[in-house]
């Protein structure tokens, strides 16, 4: 499992947690709007975390009960216990989820199934609110499936009356469009209304282009949205689209997957369609151009429509309706298809254009309407009998007014005129409306049958061809139906494999466990108050000797603090350990962070991480995070030069950024490397002078290396051009300040056209310190270990002075002395001593030595910040309590020196 | 660059991204007799289109590849003028 999911599954369970809390105490304690932003935060940031993953249904399940809380929050839906039982259900669901994501045993089939019942039954509440006007999408969308596919296949539902107004509206020729290429690929129309919400451009989406890229789209207008607050701001969205698309239910919930809520959706069947266009086809069908083309259609002539149409395409003007029919119907004629637009033509009614065929097979429409799949044998039978198959004298008056047509036809034909190509299809036709055996007949036959009515009644056969026709309809809208992903219902065999997985990642417990910081810290002072308490251990068995005079008590007491001591250790370094994390906690944000900008910058560079796994204490892997930005910012806009000039520099094109972390003894050096085009100290120390940084002697005097530290001084920077990436002049400077805060310390190295090396060593926990104690006017001071460099004793005569200031020389080196008893106020030495002794620490500035009375040992302390009025005093960097119960007070060298 | 402004016309290149638009805005706010330039647009986001339509700019040139019809009628039907707003 990757680092990543980790992360989310342990903090969305957490978000959980909080939520399903509040929403306990919201169901025991009444409507709490604190309780309801609580939750909704949660879910939120669940929801909003989800989409790193490929995990839709867990997406969509927070996301509609994001949506429920939202309509919660703005009071549009009060909350019920019953409401509360289905959002809790909701989010045992989820954390189920997260168990079998964790598990790995996750089955996203499975999901669905319950994703997408408990998705639709959160969002019935907010249905419910808003007086069932259908604002969602899923319940739309399944409730026009059902009308479509559930109730009576064979029912032509009718086209939802917002979708026909915005239809009606269209240019013909997408209606058109829309049919045709539903009967050609024997998928749904879809009208979707996408409403993004205003502010979704800051969620990174596009409407426009996810609606250009819907799959199938035939057409999609915009229209502006009714009310968006700031019409004048640009990043906001004002504009609603409509799209009219053909394809599967299924691959448009996969493409509308991110932005549910914000669409609407009717699927419209081709035979629901068939409504819009009729004038049209009708118009084209009975016109001259079409002649033929019932004809040949009602003898399922494939080829000879096609024949037709070919020719229509080829003479009529391409932007008329009539082309795009005839391009339309020659699409269908060629794939096979045309039986389906025969049949929906057919069942539409009686204006159809295949009166004959819609006359002969089913009777009228409203007939066809009544029947369903499981009993049309019988009904249609009597169908047939009521629309007057049967006998001449009852057929009815479109019947007859076709028979007329046919008559007149064959009437032309037997003069001569006309094409004689066209007898069969007469035939047929009259044949079946009079319902007689399609048996080959001449024009005069006919011209008798038609005369006539005579007719035998094959009625089984009409029965029968009826149910033919009704068929296919009925499959079409099963398919559909299961094309829905409402609830795809998983394989059973695949059921069977993921339950017991499923099982055993209930059983699981989760291993990690998360705990509040302040616990930690809690612990962690009382570990070093034991610490404390442990070193007063040896003042206890001196005090047994000294005073109490028994050397055995003592040794004895002596041996339990070892015990003690080694116990207290051990606890201190468990406690330490339980506070540090990888850094890899950091590291895994800085791929992404180098690869946007690199793009944003046209450079072409890698990253490469090493030592992800080195721990380091949690407060300050935090601290670390923005200076590490900071320096690869530097490196990638400043170090890393543009792929052309890499190549003429004889590099590889692409640039090279390392990020390394290695432990060394209690400290974790981090070191950035580029391979960029490095910095040059002349080019600093000018810029350094420019900017008054340093002064002209200064400027003379100073060396390469110490040049370049420069670039950490207040105020500086380097880059001539001020970018958005890095270059404001704050950014070393503060880097520094940053690292020096957590303890560390800064180095720099740099080549010029080799590239920059920067080194931050920082200690891998700040908790323990170890300092140097010594004694002033009998009272215990202390200092950092780190910056300690030497001790020495030395007589007063050694101690020499310039102008009025005492200096020392040790080894050739001039260290100027402070005396420790003057900066702290203390009385002045009066007793003339034999040595003086002198601790040398190193400020940053070179060393020092300070003057003091007495040498005592170093400890590893606590250290504790100043508080309460001692908190203003800076040249105390804080205390820390000894064993024997004093407080020992650690100076802060720098800023004491500063204060005379 | 993918956005070129010159005097008249401003030519989108590329692909044109969202932090484009406050600019453009901006500069069709200027002069309404100002143009713009898709020959070389390949894609753009909603925002850059949204500018469009609401200054009803003038397309000078447009792109050579794909169907821009539904851009073309949001520019003329007026979605921005005050008696088209519902």
């Amino acid at each position: 499992m990757s680092e990543l999911l980790d992360t989310f599954i342990g903090e969305s369970r957490e978000n959980l947690e909080s939520a399903s809390q509040e929403l306990l105490t919201l169901q025991n304690s009444g409507y709490d709007a604190k309780a309801v932003d609580t939750i909704f935060r949660d879910i939120h940031t669940i929801k909003g975390s989800s989409d790193l993953f490929d995990i839709k249904p867990l997406t969509r399940l927070a996301h509609a009960s994001e949506d429920l809380l939202d309509c919660m929050r703005a009071g549009e839906v009060s909350f019920t216990d019953e409401l509360g039982d289905v959002l809790l259900e909701a989010f045992d669901q989820i954390s189920t989820f997260f168990d079998e994501l964790e598990s790995g045993t996750h089955q996203l089939s499975q999901w669905e199934e319950a994703s997408t019942g408990l998705a639709a039954r959160l969002r019935s509440f907010m249905e419910t609110a808003s007086g069932g006007a259908s604002k969602d999408t899923e319940q739309g969308e399944s409730h026009t499936v059902d009308n479509g596919a559930t109730d009576s296949p064979v029912t032509v539902a009718p086209v939802p009356d917002k979708a026909a107004a915005w239809l009606n509206e269209l240019d013909e020729k997408c209606r058109i469009n829309a049919f045709f290429s539903a009967l050609e690929s024997d998928e749904m129309v879809h009208v979707i209304r996408y409403t993004p919400d205003a502010d979704c451009f800051f969620r990174g989406e596009d409407p426009f282009n996810v609606s250009l890229a819907t799959p199938g789209l035939i057409f999609h207008n915009l229209s502006r949205k009714n009310h968006v607050e700031g019409p004048e701001d640009v990043f906001l969205c004002h504009l609603d689209i409509t799209i009219l698309c053909v394809a599967s239910s299924a691959s448009l919930a996969e493409h509308f997957a991110y932005y549910e809520g914000q669409y609407e959706h009717d699927a419209i069947s081709a035979a629901s369609f068939y409504s819009l266009c009729e004038p049209l086809l009708t118009g084209f069908l009975q016109s001259d151009d079409a002649d033929g083309i019932t004809e040949a259609a009602a003898l399922a002539d494939n080829e000879q429509v096609a024949r037709i149409c070919s020719f229509l395409c080829a003479s009529l003007n391409p932007d008329s309706v009539h082309w795009q029919i005839s391009a339309g119907l020659e699409k269908l004629a060629a794939g096979e298809a045309l039986s389906r637009f025969c049949d929906i033509a057919t069942s539409a009614g009686d204006a159809a254009p295949f009166e004959g065929q819609a006359q002969a097979e089913s009777g009228d429409a409203s007939g066809s309407e009544s029947v369903t799949v499981e009993d049309n044998a019988e009904t249609s039978s009597s169908a047939t009998d009521v629309s007057g198959c049967g006998n001449g004298d009852r057929l009815s008056p479109s019947a007859l007014t076709m028979l007329e047509q046919q008559q007149a036809l064959l009437e032309r034909l037997a003069a001569g005129e006309g094409n004689p190509a066209s007898l069969a299809s007469v035939n047929l036709v009259v044949s079946r409306v009079l319902g007689v055996d399609v048996i080959e007949r001449s024009v005069e036959d006919l011209l008798a049958l038609i005369a006539g009515g005579q007719v035998e009644v094959p009625q089984a056969d009409t029965g029968e061809e009826e149910a033919d026709a009704v068929v296919p309809e009925a499959t079409a809208a099963q398919e559909t139906e299961q094309n829905v992903p409402v609830a795809p219902e998983p394989a059973a065999e695949e059921v069977a494999q993921s339950t017991a997985p499923a099982k055993a990642a209930e059983r699981q417990v989760p291993r990690t466990l998360k705990v509040n910081q302040e616990k930690i810290d809690y612990l962690m002072d009382l570990v070093g108050e034991l610490t404390v308490a442990k070193n007063s251990l040896p003042y206890l068995a001196r005090q047994a000797e000294e005073e109490g005079g028994s050397r055995k008590l003592s040794k004895q007491i002596k041996s339990h603090f070892t015990i003690v001591n080694r116990l207290t250790e051990e606890l201190q370094s468990a406690v330490l350990q339980i506070r540090m994390v990888p850094v890899s906690h950091v590291f895994q944000r800085y791929p992404r962070l180098v690869r946007d900008l690199a793009r944003k910058l046209d450079k072409k560079i890698e990253l490469e991480m090493q030592g992800e796994d080195t721990e380091f204490d949690k407060n300050l892997i935090e601290s670390l995070s923005e200076p590490l930005i900071h320096l690869l910012r530097n490196s990638i806009d400043h170090g890393i030069e543009s792929p052309a000039d890499r190549l003429s520099a004889g590099k590889n094109e692409s640039g090279k950024i390392e990020l390394i972390a290695t432990p060394q003894d209690d400290n974790v050096v981090i070191e950035i490397r580029d391979d960029g085009k490095g910095i040059d100290p002349a080019k600093i120390k000018m810029l350094a002078y420019q900017k008054g940084v340093i002064t002209e002697a200064q400027l003379e005097s100073i060396n390469d290396d110490e040049a370049l530290q420069l670039i950490f001084a207040p105020g500086f920077s380097t880059s001539e051009q001020v970018s958005d990436l890095s270059g404001r002049g704050v950014g070393m400077d503060a880097v520094k300040t940053m690292v020096t805060q957590a303890g560390g310390h800064i180095e720099m190295q740099s080549e010029v056209g080799t590239g920059t090396r920067f080194r931050l060593v920082l200690p891998q926990t700040m908790s323990v310190n170890r300092v140097m104690m010594f004694e002033v006017s009998d009272q215990m001071f202390g200092v950092s270990m780190d910056s300690v460099v030497e001790t020495v004793k030395v007589r007063p005569e050694e101690i020499q002075q310039i102008k009025n200031h005492q200096v020392l020389v040790i080894r050739d080196k001039l260290v100027p002395l402070h005396c420790l008893r003057d900066y702290l106020g203390f009385a002045p030495e009066t007793q003339n001593t034999e040595e003086q002794s002198i601790l040398v620490v190193n400020t940053g500035n070179g060393d020092i030595g300070l003057v003091i009375d007495k040498f005592h040992e170093g400890i590893d302390v606590i250290q504790k910040p100043l508080e309460g009025v001692m908190a203003g005093y800076a040249h105390f960097s804080g205390t820390a309590l000894l064993g024997d119960g004093r407080v020992l007070l650690i100076i802060n060298i720098p800023e004491l020196l500063s204060c005379r | 660059m993918p956005i070129i402004f010159k005097q008249k016309v401003a030519a989108l290149d590329g692909n044109c991204e969202i932090d484009l638009a406050e600019e453009l805005d901006l500069w069709l706010a200027e002069n309404p007799k100002r143009q713009v330039n898709l020959k070389k647009l390949t894609h753009a986001h909603t925002a850059l289109y949204q500018v469009l339509i609401k200054h009803q700019t003038g397309i000078s040139v447009w792109p050579e590849a794909g169907e821009w019809g539904w851009l073309k009628r949001a520019i003329d039907a007026g979605l921005y003028n005050a008696e088209s707003q519902a």
